[in-house]
């Protein structure tokens, strides 16, 4: 039943089109068919859930024949079956920080930031519908992944009552807390991205922060310097590894220094990423493009 | 219609654009004319809100770009430097850029179709001539049906056809009513392109207005005379306003008399002309006069040859 108008588009009729606005809906959109026609987003979203299932599978066969060896199911761990099922986030954690730097550092090297400036010469909505749209995505394929994961994982766990139980809340916590930290990864790379403007330094620099800050800390800590213990819990990369931790803190706090709550560690990884963005889209609507 | 007023930017300590002010007109084509490195592209990119004047400021339709609500409608711009993603098709990159603005797929089309680029459109930018770079660029200037057009060096790397192509669409469109602006380092091609002309040397603007008042503001012509009799004529006609140049006993070159005139006052007395040519600057050579002291980058000469063993 139609009942709208519909009028015949004039060939004509460019001064009485109704022209459209720019809106954010618009700009989400746009930023979305952005993302999906380079091949380059399929290549590092497709190579993120295989690395995770990859590396699952591994560790899930590792544990298995461990546990084989210790006696069975008796020596099943607390907590092992969503360690597995997660172990592909520190691989996982690298490609979607290359996704993040280069949705944004991409347009800065090809100069297509020009066109989407010029197009939304607001700036901050346009990067905001970029972060937007990457966020979703990077969210919807890192819980994938662990689910697929699982899927993969289940039979080499499940002999020796190690698999998680679906049923649980706790077990989707972790599987959601997995696509919650790749999501944030990804959005520190694209913050980073939006203030360096250059894919290997946003790249060097992300990395840096995830995978070589934590070992400097580790070794601080080994040679005995107190405040190392204190300061490492609030790394962007341990605090956001809470998110899919297992056990609550009262739990682990047998361990040195702070642990924090898998809440207070989203928090703190989404501080940073907050932080560095509202410096990253006050430059790009300050500089020149 | 676009208006500059005092534009000035500056990049470090290097002043790329000086106090600029001029005004570009609906329903013409302006030509915006300078040597390389003359600030056009930096003048063009602070149109379009990419690159913010160190004072001064510029209008689109009264409204400064980044005010514009929906700036694709007001203004579609071709910036020199490519602005588009290599790894993405010319189809993928204007349906990225229509869906800015709500625009329909068929717009996309429309363009695709005007600029001829219906063979390459599902090809990747990346592997783009320069040319087919260039009409990317122009369909996405024209993707809103804008009312103003900015061109930056369009004719960049087009073949001749394109150049043509180039030529009756910029007068289309001005004849449409709209507002169209571009640049180019190649006087020859304002010439043939342009009605008014903005010229424009290290950062300041040198001339304004239509193209023939621009030459003849800028070169005064002169009148090429032959006669026997070219000593006698020279002293009847010279006087207020007119110079007369002797190159030898029977040729003159006259400056400030019409030929005409120069005709009438020697029939008058009686004077026989061998010759009488109008000698009219082309814009070239008004611009090379124009830009004489203004030219950023002379050539220097050549290396000496057994330099580099």
């Amino acid at each position: 039943m139609t009942t709208a108008t519909i009028d015949a588009p004039s060939r004509t009729s460019h001064r009485t089109r109704q022209p459209g606005r720019v809106t954010f809906a618009h700009l989400i959109r746009s930023e979305w068919i952005k993302l999906v026609t380079l091949r380059s987003t399929w290549w590092t979203l497709a190579i993120t859930v295989l690395a995770m299932i990859g590396m699952a599978a591994a560790i899930g066969s590792a544990a298995n024949v461990m546990a084989d060896a210790a006696g069975g199911g008796a020596a099943a761990t607390a907590g092992i079956g969503e360690t597995v099922m997660t172990f592909g986030y520190f691989f996982g954690q690298v490609t979607v920080a290359v996704l993040g730097a280069l949705i944004v550092t991409g347009e800065y090297s090809t100069g297509m930031i020009r066109s989407t400036f010029a197009a939304a010469p607001g700036r901050i909505g346009a990067l905001l519908a970029k972060a937007s749209v990457l966020a979703v995505v990077v969210l919807v394929v890192g819980v994938v992944g662990v689910l697929l994961s699982y899927l993969v994982t289940y039979p080499m766990l499940s002999g020796n009552g190690m698999a998680v139980d679906l049923g649980e809340a706790e077990t989707w916590r972790v599987i959601l807390g997995a696509g919650l930290y790749l999501m944030l990864v990804s959005l520190l790379a694209f913050a980073l991205g939006t203030i360096v403007r250059n894919s290997a330094g946003t790249i060097a620099a992300v990395l840096g922060v995830l995978l070589m800050v934590p070992l400097a800390f580790q070794i601080l800590t080994a040679i005995g310097q107190d405040w190392a213990v204190n300061v490492s819990p609030y790394l962007p990369s341990a605090a956001g590894e809470r998110l899919m931790s297992t056990g609550s803190a009262l739990e682990t706090a047998g361990t040195v220094g702070t642990t924090l709550e898998w809440w207070q560690g989203g928090l703190v990884l989404a501080g940073y990423v907050a932080v560095l963005l509202v410096v990253g889209l006050t430059l790009a609507k300050k500089r020149d493009a | 219609m676009i208006e500059a007023e005092g534009l000035t930017k500056h990049y470090g300590s290097k002043v790329a654009v000086d106090g600029v002010s001029f005004r570009v007109e609906p329903g013409r084509v302006t030509g915006f004319l300078g040597p390389n490195g003359a600030g056009k592209s930096t003048t063009m990119r602070m149109i379009v809100g990419l690159d913010t004047p160190t004072a001064g400021r510029v209008t689109v339709n009264g409204k400064q770009y980044a005010q514009l609500r929906a700036p694709l409608h007001e203004v579609g711009a071709l910036l020199e430097a490519k602005a588009v993603h290599t790894g993405r098709s010319a189809r993928n990159h204007l349906r990225a850029l229509a869906a800015t603005h709500g625009m329909p797929t068929r717009r996309v089309d429309e363009v695709i179709e005007m600029t001829g680029l219906g063979s390459v459109a599902d090809k990747r930018v990346g592997g783009f001539s320069l040319g087919m770079g260039q009409r990317l660029g122009i369909a996405a200037a024209l993707l809103g049906d804008p009312r103003t057009v900015i061109l930056d060096e369009p004719v960049n790397g087009l073949d001749p056809e394109g150049v043509k192509w180039v030529r009756t669409m910029v007068r289309y469109l001005a004849d449409q009513g709209r507002t169209v602006f571009l640049s180019s380092h190649l006087m020859s091609e304002m010439a043939i392109t342009a009605d008014e002309l903005v010229v424009i040397g290290r950062g300041r603007i040198i001339a304004t207005g239509p193209v023939q008042q621009v030459i003849e503001q800028t070169t005064s012509s002169s009148v090429l005379v032959r006669s026997p009799r070219a000593r006698e004529l020279a002293d009847r006609i010279a006087g207020d306003g007119v110079t007369v140049t002797a190159s030898d006993d029977v040729t003159l070159s006259v400056r400030g008399l019409d030929a005409a005139r120069i005709g009438d006052l020697a029939a008058a007395q009686g004077i026989a002309l061998h010759e009488l040519t109008p000698q009219t600057a082309s814009l070239e050579e008004a611009f090379m006069t124009l830009t004489a002291d203004d030219v950023e980058y002379h050539s220097s000469p050549a290396p000496q040859e057994g330099q580099a063993a």
